[in-house]
């Protein structure tokens, strides 16, 4: 009966630690890119010197590094389900922005204005994966 | 591919979230897989059926496909 009780629990348990771990990449990534945009604002108001390089330097670096480990840790963590929406928005993501960008190209190659920015490239592109990546994980 | 998972989880009172507690994915995993939205790899799928105790082929019907 307590063993029972025992294995029951050990469900939990481990529950409570993949959820943890599921929202782990979150928390610490939140944190390590705030502390990086904190210091490049300090950074920016500060005096010219190499203690405002540093700090510029040193925010720079936290926030890519942010980046790098929360991308990282969150795919670790996420469950199939969720890698595959996110294998579908890349898969999406990626062919739109081939066909903008080599819209882009093919028009300066004419000397046409590109009918769409950079940032237009960059915003449509994220916006498709992430509209395929929220319809595909919980439609 | 067709599953009885819905009718395994209500046979046990099990919530979806419970259930995704005890298989260590997501809620929105089961309710997928459920509703045939979504297939498991053979890892989960192994996973699901040991939980239950019962065979792959009793969790899942893939309906004949792939029979030579």
């Amino acid at each position: 009966m307590t063993e029972g009780r025992a294995v029951d629990e050990d469900w939990k348990v481990r529950a409570l630690q993949a959820r943890r771990r599921r929202r782990a990449p979150w928390l610490y990534g939140s944190v390590i890119l705030v502390s990086g945009a904190g210091l490049i604002a300090i950074g920016r108001s500060a005096a010219d010197g190499l203690p405002r390089s540093a700090l510029l330097l040193a925010g720079l670096l936290m926030v890519v590094f942010g980046f790098v480990f929360g991308a990282a840790a969150y795919i670790r963590a996420a469950d199939e389900q969720e890698r595959q929406a996110n294998l579908w928005a890349c898969a999406l993501g990626l062919w739109v922005y081939l066909a903008l960008f080599g819209m882009r190209v093919l028009f300066e190659a004419f000397d046409l204005p590109p009918p769409i920015s950079h940032e237009g490239v960059f915003l449509i592109t994220m916006a498709v994966a992430g509209v395929v990546f929220l319809r595909q994980r919980f439609r | 591919m067709k599953n009885r998972l819905k009718v395994l989880r209500a046979e046990r009172n099990w919530s979806q979230a419970e259930l995704a507690d005890r298989l260590f994915v997501s809620r929105q995993a089961v309710n997928q897989i459920e509703t045939g939205r979504y297939d498991p790899s053979l890892p989960l799928a192994f996973r699901i059926a040991r939980l239950f105790g019962l065979k792959i082929e009793e969790v899942f019907d893939d309906g004949g496909q792939g029979r030579g």
